[in-house]
């Protein structure tokens, strides 16, 4: 079973509008990645058979925050204080 | 009696009836809060109201007050003397009902909130007619009909919590040859009487039906959004999506089943 996590958050139903979809499809369509997630959508539907959709990092990183990850800052904070400081 | 006066004692009385539907429709529901009819209006929000005055009956007690129905009945009532009385004695305790107005009016719209989240986390108003809200476009873009009793589908594998992505096949009109508008469906206004008036659409593509089986022609349509309006739309088709995480970091994708 290749399936390991329940997706981000799952769909909410109440607050103040229900969406029309979760946070996992929103992070996904509105992500770099967004025209091959949604060929595969096309391909799902035309075929009726799953389709696998290889993320880049970016969405990846993405999926994690929104997991509440802690992903590591390609920029350490120290240098964007320092940056902003001497501009 | 003078009759405005009464009528806007009756609205008074009823205002956290009033502000209760408010919270209780509020949201894509609002459609249903307006009520143009004084009797309907009446009807609808007495019962949030006595619930409400009971509610706080306790707490003003606490601070040393109570509700005087003498006042209300004489303010009501066809004695000039009485209503002069009345009016006084309101006149005396004015602050202190303007500030339970306002709090007890708060209240009930956060009760009627919280009831409507109540009912539509768990689904309550798709499984429960009685429950159920005068708004159709709700319960079949978010896959909601499909929980109602009625209803000849239903998901196997999956539940309506599982749809991430609600993909749309739009057939739309637009002169003399009618297009195919298919793409991601992002959200959707309703019109005043409740009614679908936009759908948007993400990632759209376009053919027109004469070629549609042929696959030839599809154009995309590049921009972030395109809006349908739906007195142009004649069907739509609705496919659910779920997205599965892979171990990789990477997605499926299928149907609902």
């Amino acid at each position: 079973m290749k399936k390991i996590t329940r997706n981000i958050g799952v769909r909410q139903f109440n607050g103040s509008a229900v969406p029309v979809g979760s946070e996992i499809g929103k992070i996904l369509i509105n992500s770099t990645d967004s025209g091959i997630v949604v060929e595969a959508i096309r391909n799902t539907i035309k075929n009726g058979k799953s389709e696998t959709v290889i993320l880049s990092p970016s969405t990846k990183k993405a999926l994690k925050y929104a997991k509440g990850y802690t992903v590591k800052r390609t920029t350490p904070i120290s240098l964007v204080e320092v940056s902003k400081k001497s501009s | 009696m003078d009759i405005a006066l009464g009528g806007l004692i009756f609205l008074v009385i009823l205002l956290p009836g009033i502000s209760f539907r408010k919270g209780y429709f509020s949201g894509e529901f609002s459609n249903q809060y307006s009520i143009n009819d004084f009797f309907q209006l009446f009807i609808n929000t007495l019962f949030p109201s006595i619930i409400t005055y009971l509610a706080f009956l306790p707490i003003i007690f606490l601070f040393g007050y109570t509700y005087d129905f003498e006042v209300l009945l004489r303010i009501l009532s066809s004695n000039d003397d009485g209503v002069k009385d009345s009016i006084a004695k309101i006149q005396a305790f004015i602050y202190p009902i303007i500030l339970f107005q306002i709090i007890a009016n708060l209240f009930a719209l956060g009760a009627g909130n919280y009831l409507k989240d109540v009912v539509l986390s768990d689904s309550y108003d798709a499984k429960n007619k009685f429950l159920r809200y005068n708004n159709v476009w709700h319960y079949l873009l978010t896959a909601k009909f499909t929980l109602f009793e009625r209803s000849q589908i239903s998901f196997n594998e999956h539940s309506i919590d599982d749809v991430d992505i609600t993909f749309v096949d739009a057939l739309v009109n637009t002169g003399e040859n009618p297009y195919i508008y298919t793409g991601i469906l992002v959200d959707y206004e309703l019109a005043s009487d409740g009614g679908l008036d936009l759908i948007y659409l993400k990632k759209a593509q376009r053919e027109l039906l004469t070629q549609k089986w042929n696959n030839a022609g599809i154009q995309n349509i590049n921009g972030h959004i395109i809006i349908l309006k739906y007195e142009n739309i004649i069907n739509l088709n609705l496919s659910f999506i779920q997205v599965n995480e892979l171990k990789e970091g990477d997605v499926e994708i299928h149907l609902l089943q």
